[in-house]
């Protein structure tokens, strides 16, 4: 009738559990079932005592919701960290029929550190963490705790095999949220000497699914945890894990992705302000001469290499436009807007031609004779032309145009000075 | 080391130089560059526009002159002339943004007293909490200030409008105002931009006496108002969410971490300044609590490999936070991996301002110093000192902790030499150490020798620096210090010198140094020292006095007149010391 006693190593007794009544077999599993593995754990004598001080297991609802509820209350009070699953469980307990069963329950040994169960993930825990009582829990589902389940299931006038292997489902994931919790929380301390075979293997989204909003908890784990060592792999299955959970799922992405049609006013006083504080966080003092001569260049104290010629026109072009007058009301306005810029078409003249445009003008004499005095003068007055840097193209050719003009009109004198014109 | 101060020189003096040319343009018109280089010539800052008219006040905006605008905009509204709506906002802006005083200049040296200035006429005004360091230094938004006066004369007001005195009302705390001003907003069914409610999350969060739970939904709530007027929110939006969650502590870890996942959501890439933020509210505490968060490896592992460009102004505080933590973590892992993403690409250039630079660089030396190899450290040391960072004198202690760890003292007298050139010359904390160090133990005769140059070195100092100040800068234990290292070495009449400097500065030689420098005098055969020993001693009414006259009587031949002068010196020492029976029947 009474479970088996069985040799438990010393471990600290659990002596918040006030399981004053009804310690049925049930109780007791759903107490073995729901103890955190870090706390609330009980001694194989407190069981036994237990069970002496209250012969009569009662099956009455009433009674046996009292110590559930108890339970429930001691476990809140005891974790930290709350599971819907432990939850769960503990209604289906509440609204369970329960009779003595002779089920063999035993509370699990304290776990052989290095035992390695097939059930559930595989986790190692270090063994030198000596100022932790040893976990009372096992890492995996050990067969003890398979038995009761199956004894809650025997016990339960639901489908047994479907209720046994939720139960042992629920164990599962709250075997695994409860210790990804745990390793979550271990704080960083490298001994990787003598870490040296730790492997882990759990998943997180057990965890992350399930937590109550109004749980001042955040997700990384506990803050009244003791201090454990934490194997370097470990590290290294948080990949990730900060991107992974509950999100404020207030904004959709179709909706921030679409282009609006906003209509773009100039940049205000804030945002210029902006733009530069945002500059500003780049600024570092020059590394190397380099660095230097780019910065002069940006403030246009250095020419741009290769050297433009056409850069002097454009320069000019700008200027000549604002009489110096003006020039005092403009604020200062950074250098790059006057000098020209490298291989843009305001690199030339106003009208885009190029230097060839205004050097070789030769073709614009093709009118004129090709001998005697009217063409001397008009080769220099093409050279004259090809070194004014102050006229345009156009203006040029309206000049030889002028030119040609005027010797057309006058050709009645020349012809009696017997200048040709062809 | 140099270099960095050539460069500061030289930029100070072209800041002096732009200062005295804008101060007094009519000096400064020959303009001989050709091309003309826009650079050289003064900057006007003086309004050109004479005569009342929006184009002058449209003038006096873009010149940034607050108070010339407002008179301006005041006389137009005399004169009856109707601003533009546009005009009167970019005014609005300009109020709003220099929060209705002067903006400073951009002269360094000038912002330091005008800020001042800025400070002084503020706070006669209004009862003012904590200043806060920063440009304004605790200009707050006064009511019925100019911009609010102006606000309320605007015939017409747009959605700028409104949301230009928001920004004004946060960025100078007055967040009740900036929260009116919102529900008037909506009252009159305008929309707003998305810079306006990332203000409004920072009032939120700026409210005083409300719980951080209700600040929390206050915030959600402004988020929902900005998918319901639909407005898109940027990149912005979500730091300053973060930048308020810091204020709330552990109950901001939760909401913070789902704010990032929004983020990350709808496809807004966090910047540094995110992940600042976040290892602030994680790690608020230095010493690191029992279960600090592992979230800096979440997000180191994030992070690596990517390259980064400005997109928030708190971007570079990121490293230093990250190398804070990493130190208050021991983990030097993590540093090597902080270190490596600062090293890609063009990630260094978010290190921020020297001070930031010098806290990162220490941070990490520190934690090289404890941690790492010490052939390893002092390849770093080589590396960083002085080239990249200057050290502070703490880091070269861990410095010489570490060389003391790893047995490598021989390295003490070339670590003090570098010392020097850093200025550190006069650190008695510095000094301290060195010779604690070299004194400690013995050691072979070579390296006692090194050890006494050193030691005469930095007696050397303690003298300058005695002869500069009034104070006197020796102390006790490094005199002890420096005696025994003189005696180790066999550097004897400087080190009787030394004791004369004991007196000197009335400081008490240590037992141990005594009992050397008897050792000293038998060695050298000489009583006479010996003798000079226990009258110092006694001098001080030291208690080793008596242990050392019996060591003196056993060991040394001593003549009548010595034993005499022994004799009244014992009895003086007797008389006040508490153990004296013997001693008076000695050297009668």
């Amino acid at each position: 009738m009474f479970p088996r006693v069985s040799a438990l190593l010393p471990l600290r007794p659990l002596s918040r559990l006030p399981l004053c009544s009804g310690g049925p077999e049930v109780s007791a599993a759903a107490v073995v079932l729901l103890a955190s593995p870090r706390g609330t754990v009980r001694t194989k004598n407190n069981i036994q005592r237990y069970f002496g001080t209250n012969g009569v297991i009662c099956s009455k609802k009433d009674e046996h919701s009292v110590p559930t509820r108890e339970i429930s209350k001691e476990t809140e009070s005891q974790h930290s960290v709350k599971e819907n699953t432990k939850k769960d469980l503990v209604n289906i307990l509440k609204g369970m029929k329960v009779e003595l069963s002779t089920v063999n329950v035993q509370t699990t040994k304290p776990p052989n550190r290095r035992q390695l169960k097939s059930l559930a993930a595989s986790t190692v825990r270090p063994q030198n963490a000596p100022e932790d009582a040893p976990q009372k829990r096992s890492e995996s589902l050990s067969p003890e705790l398979v038995a009761a389940a199956s004894a809650v299931a025997d016990s339960l006038p639901l489908d047994k095999q479907m209720t046994k292997s939720e139960l042992l489902r629920q164990l599962q994931q709250h075997e695994e949220g409860s210790r990804a919790q745990k390793d979550g929380a271990r704080p960083k301390i490298s001994f990787t000497d003598i870490i040296s075979d730790m492997k882990v293997a759990r998943s997180a989204t057990a965890r992350v699914n399930t937590r109550p909003v109004h749980q001042i908890q955040f997700d990384e784990g506990t803050d009244d945890f003791v201090g454990r060592e934490k194997p370097a792999d470990l590290r290294r299955s948080f990949r990730k894990n900060i991107f992974k959970g509950k999100r404020l799922n207030i904004f959709e992405l179709k909706a921030v992705t679409e282009e609006a049609p906003e209509t773009e006013a100039a940049p205000s006083l804030w945002d210029i302000e902006f733009a530069k504080k945002l500059a500003a966080v780049n600024e570092q003092p020059f590394q190397n001469g380099f660095e230097e001569m780019i910065q002069l260049t940006k403030e246009g104290k250095l020419w741009e290499f290769p050297i433009n010629n056409e850069a002097v026109v454009t320069a000019h072009v700008t200027t000549a436009q604002y009489p110096r007058q003006a020039a005092g009301s403009r604020i200062f306005q950074p250098c790059s807007d006057a000098t020209s810029s490298t291989c843009t078409p305001s690199c030339f003249d106003d009208d885009g031609s190029e230097f060839h445009e205004h050097i070789f003008l030769d073709k614009y004499l093709e009118d004129f004779p090709k001998q005697g005095p009217i063409r001397h003068f008009m080769e220099l007055v093409t050279c004259g032309l090809s070194k004014n840097p102050y006229l345009s193209v156009k203006q040029k050719v309206e000049h030889i145009e002028w030119f040609r003009n005027y010797f057309n009109e006058k050709r009645d004198i020349l012809k009696e000075s017997g200048i040709q014109f062809n | 080391m140099e270099s960095h101060s050539f460069l500061l020189a030289k930029k100070s003096g072209e800041n002096a130089a732009k200062f005295v040319i804008n101060s007094y343009p009519k000096y400064f018109q020959k303009d001989i560059a050709e091309p003309h280089i826009p650079c050289f010539m003064p900057e006007y800052f003086e309004p050109q526009i004479e005569g009342i008219s929006e184009a002058a006040l449209q003038e006096r905006i873009k010149l940034r002159k607050v108070k010339a605008s407002v008179d301006m905009f005041d006389q137009l509204l005399q004169a009856g002339t109707t601003v533009s709506l546009e005009t009167a906002n970019r005014l609005l802006d300009l109020l709003c943004y220099c929060g209705n005083q002067e903006p400073s200049t951009n002269y360094n040296f000038q912002q330091r007293e005008q800020a001042e200035e800025l400070e002084e006429a503020t706070e006669g005004n209004n009862e003012k909490p904590k200043k806060k360091a920063g440009h304004q230094l605790g200009v707050t938004w006064r009511a019925k200030n100019n911009a609010e006066r102006i606000f309320a004369l605007m015939p017409e007001k747009n959605a700028h409008s409104y949301c230009t005195m928001i920004r004004g009302m946060v960025k100078h705390r007055a967040p009740t105002q900036a929260l009116n001003l919102y529900t008037e907003l909506l009252n009159n069914r305008l929309r707003a931009d998305v810079h306006t409610f990332n203000s409004l999350i920072e009032a939120t969060a700026l409210v005083v006496n409300e719980k951080f739970e209700e600040k929390w939904n206050n915030i959600l709530d402004l988020l929902k108002q900005m998918v319901a007027q639909n407005v898109k929110p940027n990149l912005q939006t979500f730091n300053t969410i973060l930048k308020c969650l810091r204020r709330f502590h552990a109950f901001g870890k939760l909401p913070a971490l789902q704010t990032l996942r929004e983020m990350k959501a709808i496809g807004i890439e966090p910047s540094l300044a995110t992940y600042h933020y976040i290892i602030q509210l994680f790690y608020q505490h230095e010493s690191p609590s029992k279960g600090s968060s592992l979230i800096i490896y979440d997000i180191m592992n994030e992070l690596m490999g990517k390259k980064f460009s400005p997109k928030d102004p708190d971007d570079d505080m990121f490293f230093q936070s990250a190398m804070r933590v990493c130190s208050s973590l021991r983990d030097l892992e993590l540093a090597y991996q902080v270190h490596d993403l600062l090293n890609t690409g063009e990630n260094r250039k978010f290190i921020g301002p020297d001070h930031r630079r010098n806290f990162y660089y220490s941070k990490f030396f520190g934690l090289l110093c404890l941690m790492e190899q010490i052939d390893v450290t002092l390849k770093w040391y080589k590396d960083l000192i002085p080239s990249v960072f200057f050290p502070h004198s703490q880091t070269l202690i861990d410095l010489l902790q570490a060389l003391d760890v790893a047995n490598r003292l021989e390295l003490i007298p070339q670590i003090w030499k570098d010392s020097k050139e850093y200025g550190h010359t006069f650190r008695h904390d510095l000094k301290e150490e060195i010779l604690m160090l070299m004194a400690r133990d013995r050691h072979p005769p070579e390296l006692q020798v090194a050890f006494a140059d050193c030691a005469a070195d930095i007696k050397s100092t303690y003298e300058s620096q005695d002869a500069r100040q009034t104070a006197p800068s020796w102390l006790a234990s490094s005199l002890n210090y420096i005696a025994v290292l003189f005696l180790r070495a066999g550097r004897t009449q400087e080190a009787w010198k030394m004791l004369g400097l004991f007196r000197k500065h009335n400081k008490i030689p240590r037992n141990e140094l005594l009992n050397e420098f008897m050792g000293s005098a038998k060695a050298s055969g000489s009583p006479a020292q010996a003798i000079e020993i226990v009258k110092l001693a006694g001098a001080f009414s030291l208690p080793i006095c008596e242990s050392l006259t019996q060591r003196l009587m056993a060991d040394f031949t001593l003549s009548q007149e010595q034993k005499e002068a022994l004799g009244d010196l014992t009895a003086l020492t007797s008389d006040s010391s508490s153990d004296s029976d013997n001693d008076v029947g000695e050297g009668k």
